[in-house]
């Protein structure tokens, strides 16, 4: 399998009135064709940035880039024209955002929004972008299709709905999928079903998935390998196995620790990390996680800590760990 | 949708009752009369007068008699031109407001949405800056400041334009411009309040990660929920302009209905006022409905009820 | 078993708490003001042009012996000079033009703030009442400002200034009468979430009268909108004054104020351009600084609205 996606040193910074908030700061990773990585990290942590960064769609300003290279399939997304950008928009990237309840166009119809997708992209007539559309919203599970794609996104269910945004980020086949939060904001029951429906394509279709959450049950059951970040830097990498079985940095095992479990005894606390994520804009010095920390030393202050390799899979960026 | 129309219809109709009774009270009770105004007339020739309009009559049989006038259409006599009924005065020179207030409104319209498109668009660049503080200066010169200075330098410095009259299209340009150009610039600030919150949404994001041109994200995604503030505004804005002409059509000496309305309250021309009032103000309501229609029609979360 | 609320000192807790955070917000959107570089220099344009209507209209009455009704027919009307002093010409009447826009301007003003002010009063009031209420004393009260709203209201205004006896402060209530819907509005929709709010709830439970949680507790946090839309209104109302003015239904002559200045011009503009131009870039000056300072307080006070 090729890589796909490759991002390297990615600096996603936003001058404010009197600071500037350093909200992805030097990230790298790789994604291979027909791969589901997960990007695990509390709210702030800089997840959604990065995966808007990856489109180019952060507004600029405030936004801008102080280093980095975001290559996809060959090109470079951060050196890409307008025009290049419009053409993997939509088409070889497609994104699916948190709320399906914002996200949709309140005063445009179904058919109308997900028609122009393949109108652009792919220069179909509207009758058969309308066929395509209808057949694609079958997919995804939605009845009737050809009756509910002249409705508008108020007529329909949250669940519904973010069936109805995946259907759009599907049409045009792509390669890539980024899907942020995308169950965050539904049902548990239609969480499931929509896990599974990414899932499926992703066998089909052979799409890549990079399926970011703050919710590590979601990764456990989607993705081999994850990523864990934490103001704007992966703390650690490995695969989802490993991160579940021998999880090396501290903020890691704090989510681990924060989730229930259903074999937990009743009456048993959760134990929530303490305190609350740092202010970007003013990080810490050294580790960004050292005041939360319940394992951080003197060494944890002074100096950010050098990436850790456990094994060619696994690595992590502590002072405490050790290979 | 017709049920909510006619209901709300069925609202408009005793709101304007409301209107007629209370302006017709008003009016009434006021100190004056239509003929107190001119040289002491003979007690005869008064009374004759008073009795020719019915105003010998009790009050009440009064105002029986107009509702009885107006439900058939008669908005009764004029007092201050005997020779015309308030219904011919009104069919000459309404047309004439209404066609200058139409010309007011494209201005404004064409003019404020523009603006206010390119100052959301462009947000904190040059252009915007330039495009809202245009615009202040628009709501800061008010008709009786822009016509005479519009006067002066179109029509008696440059020669482009008559200074006042009617006739010709050259005739409508400075007294629309003059009457629209404050609605520009509030509209101009609506849109671009409308816009800037419309595409700082997730669907407009949504919009571009679909990979559209970004004139289809503006005008296909952001346009139609960004000016749902300026419809809201035309309703209203419409009668304004209504009122505005007043002004405007004195400075120009335009023929219209606004000018009419002045004398008549001074000359205490009981049924023209009225009538005026009254047509004014089935214009507002009618154009109240018709912006609530046309809300919906654009906003399909909207449901009548 | 003591109940919480017992321990609820009512004047205190609640007024308390939001005075607190009242202030840091005064203070914050005094700061946002200060930065907002056109909202300053407007800012003294205003606090200027005051100060030249409060106390210009003397000076020029001690140094030049010139009132806005003293004639001098011979003299009769001439453009501007800086000797004789007349720096924005004579009228017809040989009056000097800027003693007669300082007046005009000081009248104007007068007018705006206490209409302005009537209109917030009157606005706050009515909608505190009908939002704290709600139910169907809300619906009734609404509805009759929708009707209002309906209105030709500048037509009612004309025919209530033709029709009764001219005087200052008829026309301080007409305009008041039009300008109090809009704060009613926005006052009622603050006070419909603001009243489902712990401290009002709390108030409630210990058995608070109602008129102590409106005038205590609900008005005093819905200033915040009362006070944006006030200097909004305050250009408006002074716009309608000049507006009735302008049609000889407002301040009447000799007494000048911005919109009878700018009739007198109009009608004599032909011959003696400075009699409108004057008084018609000193109006637009002040409309035009109120209203960006009105901008500049909004934006200061709403911070969401700032990049807005």
């Amino acid at each position: 399998m090729g890589k796909i996606l490759s991002v390297d040193d990615l600096r996603i910074y936003f001058k404010m009135d009197t600071n500037i908030v350093k909200a992805v700061d030097g990230l790298s990773f790789d994604l291979d064709e027909g791969e589901i990585l997960g990007v695990v990290g509390e709210s702030g942590s800089g997840k959604s940035v990065t995966c808007l960064g990856l489109m180019d769609l952060n507004p600029q300003p405030p936004a801008y880039y102080p280093s980095g290279k975001i290559e996809f399939r060959g090109t470079n997304i951060m050196k890409a024209t307008k025009e290049q950008l419009r053409k993997i928009r939509g088409n070889e990237i497609s994104m699916i955002f948190q709320d399906p309840m914002s996200s949709l166009n309140p005063f445009l119809t179904v058919e109308t929004q997900l028609c122009e997708v393949l109108i652009e992209h792919e220069g179909m007539s509207s009758d058969q972008a309308r066929k395509k559309s209808i057949e694609m919203l079958a997919k995804v599970g939605i009845p009737s299709p050809d009756q509910r794609i002249k409705q508008y996104p108020h007529q329909f269910s949250g669940g519904m709905r973010q069936r109805v945004m995946i259907a759009m980020a599907l049409l045009c086949r792509p390669k890539l999928l980024i899907a942020d939060e995308p169950t965050t904001a539904l049902d548990v029951t239609i969480q499931a079903q929509i896990l599974e429906l990414m899932r499926e394509l992703n066998r089909e279709y052979g799409t890549s998935i990079i399926l970011i959450t703050h919710d590590l049950g979601v990764v456990a059951g989607m993705s081999e390998r994850a990523l864990v970040m934490y103001a704007g830097k992966i703390v650690e990498r490995a695969s989802t196995k490993d991160l579940f079985e021998k999880p090396q940095h501290p903020y890691t095992h704090a989510l681990l620790k924060s989730i229930p479990k259903l074999t937990d005894v009743k009456g048993k606390s959760l134990d929530p990390i303490p305190g609350l994520p740092p202010d970007l804009s003013n990080l810490p010095t050294g580790c960004s996680f050292h005041p939360r920390c319940s394992r951080a030393v003197e060494k944890c202050k002074e100096s950010y800590p050098e990436v850790v390799t456990l094994d060619p899979t696994h690595k992590a960026s502590c002072w405490e760990v050790n290979a | 949708m017709l049920k909510f129309i006619l209901g709300r219809s069925f609202g408009m109709v005793i709101t304007l009752f409301v209107i007629i009774f209370v302006s017709f009270f008003v009016i009434r009770f006021a100190k004056g009369s239509p003929f107190s105004q001119e040289r002491e007339v003979p007690p005869e020739v008064l009374q004759d007068l008073q009795a020719r309009y019915g105003f010998d009559k009790p009050m009440s049989t009064q105002f029986y008699n107009y509702m009885k006038n107006i439900v058939r259409g008669d908005l009764g006599l004029s007092t201050k031109y005997p020779q015309r009924t308030v219904n011919e005065i009104i069919a000459i020179s309404l047309p004439k407001t209404m066609v200058l207030g139409f010309f007011a409104l494209l201005w404004a319209v064409i003019v404020g949405v523009t603006a206010g498109v390119i100052g959301a668009v462009k947000q904190n660049t040059k252009w915007d800056y330039s495009a809202m503080s245009l615009a202040m200066v628009g709501i800061s010169l008010p008709s009786f400041v822009l016509g005479p200075i519009l006067i002066l330098f179109f029509a008696l410095y440059l020669l482009w334009f008559p200074a006042g009259g009617w006739g010709s299209a050259k005739h409508l340009v400075l007294p629309a411009i003059t009457l629209g150009t404050i609605y520009a610039a509030y509209i101009a600030r609506l849109t671009r309040g409308g816009m800037l919150e419309v595409i700082r949404a997730n669907f407009i994001r949504t919009a571009r990660a679909k990979g559209l041109k970004e004139k289809a994200v503006i005008w296909k995604h952001a346009f139609k929920g960004g000016i749902l503030p300026v419809v809201t505004f035309l309703g209203p804005a419409v009668a304004h302009l209504m009122v505005g002409s007043v002004v405007v059509e004195k400075i120009f000496n335009t023929p219209g209905l606004g000018p009419y309305f002045v004398d008549a309250a001074f000359n205490r021309d009981y049924f023209l006022i009225m009538g005026i009032v009254i047509v004014y103000s089935a214009f507002l309501l009618v154009l109240n409905l018709l912006v609530d229609v046309i809300y919906g029609i654009i906003d399909p979360r909207i449901r009548y009820e | 078993m003591a109940t919480p609320a017992q321990n609820i000192d009512l004047n205190k807790t609640p007024s308390g708490s939001t005075l607190l955070e009242g202030t840091s917000l005064w203070k914050d959107a005094w700061q946002r003001l200060r930065k907002n570089k056109a909202a300053v220099v407007c800012g003294f344009i205003v606090l200027f042009l005051i100060i030249a209507c409060a106390i210009g209209p003397q000076l020029l009455d001690w140094i030049f012996g010139y009132t806005f009704e003293a004639q001098d027919l011979e003299y009769g009307a001439k453009g501007p000079t800086l000797a004789p002093f007349h720096p924005f010409g004579t009228d017809f009447f040989g009056r000097d033009l800027l003693t007669r826009v300082l007046v005009g301007g000081r009248i104007s003003l007068k007018v705006g703030l206490i209409a302005a002010s009537v209109a917030a009063i009157v606005g706050t009031i009515y909608g505190a009442v009908s939002g704290f209420f709600g139910g169907k004393i809300d619906d009734g009260m609404m509805r009759f400002v929708d009707v209002l709203y309906a209105l030709p209201y500048m037509f009612l205004v004309i025919i209530l200034v033709t029709i009764f006896e001219k005087s200052e402060s008829l026309l301080f209530v007409a305009l008041g009468l039009v300008g109090w819907l809009t704060t009613a509005r926005i006052v009622r929709g603050q006070v419909l979430s603001l009243k489902e709010q712990d401290f009002i709830q709390a108030a409630r439970s210990i058995g608070a009268r109602s008129h102590s949680i409106i005038f205590r507790h609900l008005i005093p946090n819905t200033l915040g909108p009362v006070i944006v839309y006030f200097t909004l209104t305050v250009p408006t109302m002074i716009l309608q004054e000049a507006f009735l003015s302008f049609l000889g239904l407002g301040i009447q002559p000799p007494n000048p104020s911005l919109g009878t200045l700018m009739n007198d011009g109009a009608n004599q503009m032909l011959v003696y351009w400075w009699t409108i131009v004057f008084p018609g870039i000193f109006m637009s000056l002040l409309l035009f600084s109120l209203n960006f300072l009105g901008d500049g307080v909004r934006d200061a006070l709403d911070p969401k609205m700032r990049k807005g």
